[in-house]
């Protein structure tokens, strides 16, 4: 009966969830995206005023400024 | 076209350029001062259908149009490719159909015009591992031709250490799970290559012969006369950045690869399913699959684990933490313990792996789910070669533990359909935690609800080309309304890049300042080298920190102003008299000196000096510079630190400067010929089933 139940993908799933969720820095993920993007949109080289709209949207919810930036390195 | 599809199209439009007016291109006068011509072996430039370009050329298309028209035409031999590893995978046409439209549209298709690497890396190794199942399956000479072309065009295309670690990873965890299976492939690969042993030699020097242009740039980089400034100087001091690109360690720090460029950076899983419609050009590592694959692997919760799922699961998994550099522990123990991650950066390029796993776990899955069914689905037959008894069968095919399959009672049927709703119902609350969620991935997953319910319960027994149908409008619903979205997007980032036939001329004089045009290219100063290279006109004076050039022209550049460098450089041509230091620059066309013959490897001048004098040719210095006069090779000497420079007696004399790098043209010649040679021979013997 166990065998029943662990060999479903549910378990195998939550596995890789698990491992994924531990091993992975999320907070410098969304440092590295903070930086890329700040990089990207307002370096002085790439001003985009519409391009890339997602990301300006990620910025946002994320509270992403220079200060954060700065604040994280 | 942008970002560095850019990139890829200048170098591609240079080299063609040249080859078109008879000269195969082995350095760029243009940019830098004059350097080697960077990007050789990183543009597919020897691949058979990139010789499209050229071809379409000669049609009367002008470059950026066929190049345009290559991206296409390479893109759907990925696609194909991809249908039959599907078919190969899941003996199935129908899930293979439904896997080619889902690849199709996903992000890998739009990628193109940011990230043309994406095709250049994904197709080759999508085929790879096609004839790699092949050959599994049949130990014949065709199987082992396309894979071997395969390897050749990865070889050639671009830095394999993506493709490298891809397959490390597959063997990795495909030895772990099909302990019983890889011994008996190994043992007939030993046969295949002991009985076909002229075969394997000349498939050797067929990938030796692919890697040549690789191989020819390392031996230069070797040699300490170009330098490849690091890209990410800005995370250091400029002293350590310039020593350790002078130093030439051998491969990039871990901190110069993981501080930009990894998946983290840029994905989010929020972005998996929120936002899509607000996508555009600027995104150069788009990913999206469309979002019922995801719907399928949520309802796949309580299908059984088989070694497949484990497989591309595993795969995806561990190519996603390498993918995220410093985010994961994984990266830092692979860079320290495999030399080759030290040899590449831009580790999001490993995402675009991800993309072709997802599409087939998510078919597979719908594969199994499907067979669940209360009512025949009809079956079909498998045209591939799978002989019964063959061990691998384990590895691939409809999954044969399911619930019990056709024979399911009228309570099955309710429990599986409520199951059904049940678990759409929590994707939906699933979906609604994500911000921006498009209207399209609810009606999605309405559809799929409604056909799935239908599906099971038995009342609609439709053929198996009407269930494919529906199967395919689901599917495609969600991206075809993203890339209407994209393409409303995109609008305004058209850029006009030269794209006419140039036939280069020497100017005497270098401009002071930039080009001005309102190309986005242009403002983004790593691409701004191309554009010159693309129309074959002089830069500034002036070279840019992150691109490659000489040694020695890297180390004037980086010790001198760059308005001083600008006077120093301005003129192509110095004369100099004997014990006299100041040089009379040459600003045109002359009695006394004039232009012979001009290509991108060679100027030749015709001089009639009335007393003896110091020619100084104001373009980088390597070794591999030759002079002659009257056609007599004469010392060729490095003047003014970085520059070419040639004692010339009075008198009417022909003066010339050559470039001969290691191998030259033939380098070129033979990969391109030998990946021609190999594709011809592989398809032949394909169609022959030899």
């Amino acid at each position: 009966m166990y065998k029943e139940i662990f060999a479903r993908n549910i378990v195998w799933w939550a596995i890789l969830a698990l491992l994924l969720s531990s091993s992975v820095n999320w907070r410098l993920c969304t440092v590295e995206r903070g930086k890329y993007l700040l990089g990207i949109f307002y370096n002085g080289f790439y001003q985009n005023t519409s391009d890339g709209i997602v990301y300006k949207d990620y910025l946002k919810t994320h509270g992403i400024t220079h200060e954060f930036i700065k604040e994280n390195i | 076209m942008n970002m560095d599809t850019n990139t890829i199209y200048g170098v591609t439009k240079f080299y063609f350029n040249n080859c078109l007016n008879g000269v195969i291109p082995l350095w760029e006068p243009f940019v830098s001062l004059g350097r080697p011509f960077y990007a050789i072996a990183i543009c597919n430039l020897f691949n058979p259908v990139t010789q499209i370009v050229p071809l379409l050329k000669l049609a009367g298309i002008n470059y950026a149009n066929a190049f345009v028209i290559y991206m296409a035409v390479y893109f759907f031999i990925g696609c194909i490719g991809f249908y039959f590893l599907a078919r190969e995978i899941l003996k199935d046409r129908t899930m293979a159909y439904l896997a080619y439209l889902g690849l199709m549209f996903s992000s890998l298709g739009v990628s193109m015009f940011t990230q043309m690497t994406f095709l250049e890396i994904g197709v080759p190794t999508i085929w790879f591992f096609f004839f790699l199942l092949r050959f599994a399956r049949q130990q014949d000479k065709g199987n082992f031709l396309g894979l071997t072309f395969t390897v050749m065009v990865l070889a050639s295309s671009y830095l394999p250490f993506y493709f490298l670690t891809v397959f490390l990873c597959f063997l990795f965890v495909f030895i772990f799970l099909y302990t019983k299976e890889v011994p008996k492939f190994c043992i007939d690969l030993y046969h295949f290559l002991l009985k076909h042993w002229r075969l394997s030699l000349f498939c050797l020097v067929g990938i030796l012969l692919a890697a040549a242009p690789l191989v020819a740039y390392k031996i230069l980089d070797a040699s300490g006369e170009v330098v490849a400034p690091g890209r990410h100087c800005e995370y250091t001091s400029a002293q350590e950045c310039y020593d350790r690109t002078m130093g030439r360690q051998g491969g990039m720090s871990y901190d110069e690869i993981t501080h930009s460029g990894t998946l983290g950076e840029r994905l989010d899983m929020q972005y998996l399913f929120g936002h899509t419609d607000k996508i555009s050009y600027g995104s150069d590592s788009l990913f999206f699959v469309p979002v019922w694959i995801y719907v399928v692997l949520g309802l796949s919760f309580f299908l059984r684990l088989t070694r497949l799922t484990v497989l591309l699961s595993s795969m995806a998994f561990i190519i996603g933490l390498t993918s995220l550099g410093n985010a994961s522990a994984l990266y830092a123990f692979l860079y320290r313990h495999i030399f080759f991650f030290a040899y590449f950066r831009n580790l999001f390029f490993l995402g675009v792996f991800l993309i072709p796993i997802v599409i087939l776990l998510g078919l597979y899955q719908l594969q199994m789910l499907l067979n669940l069914s209360c009512h025949s689905r009809p079956r079909q037959k498998h045209s591939g070669v799978n002989s019964s008894g063959n061990p691998d069968k384990a590895m691939t095919g409809p999954p044969t533990e399911t619930f019990g399959g056709d024979s399911l009672g009228a309570s099955a049927k309710k429990g599986i359909i409520v199951g059904v709703v049940v678990l759409h119902a929590l994707l939906f609350w699933f979906f609604k935690h994500f911000e921006g969620v498009p209207t399209v991935s609810y009606v999605t997953l309405g559809l799929s609800t409604a056909a799935l319910a239908i599906y099971y319960s038995g009342v609609a027994r439709f053929s198996l080309k009407i269930w494919t149908g529906i199967f395919a409008i689901i599917l495609l619903l969600q991206p075809v309304w993203i890339l209407k979205a994209y393409a409303l997007n995109a609008r305004e980032f058209a850029s006009v890049l030269p794209s006419m036939h140039v036939t280069p001329v020497f100017s005497w004089v270098r401009p002071q300042a930039p080009v001005v045009n309102s190309s986005r290219i242009y403002q983004f100063v790593h691409y701004e080298d191309f554009w010159y290279d693309m129309s074959m006109t002089d830069a500034p004076p002036k070279v840019g920190y992150p691109q490659s050039t000489t040694r020695w022209t890297f180390d004037l550049a980086e010790h001198t102003p760059e308005n001083i460098l600008a006077n120093y450089a301005r003129y192509k041509i110095v004369l100099y008299d004997d014990f006299n230091p100041v040089g009379k620059p040459v600003s045109g066309p002359s009695p006394e000196l004039n232009v012979d013959y001009f290509d991108v490897n060679t100027l030749k001048l015709k001089a009639d000096f009335p007393k003896p004098k110091m020619v100084v040719y104001n373009d980088s210095y390597t070794r591999s510079w030759k002079a002659y006069l009257d056609g007599m090779p004469v010392e060729l000497l490095r003047v003014n630190e970085a520059f070419k420079g040639v004692k010339v007696p009075a008198g009417e004399h022909t003066i010339e400067f050559a470039y001969h790098p290691p191998g030259g043209r033939w380098v070129y010649i033979a990969a391109t010929a030998a990946l021609f040679i190999f594709l011809l021979w592989a398809m032949l013997m394909l169609y022959w089933r030899v």
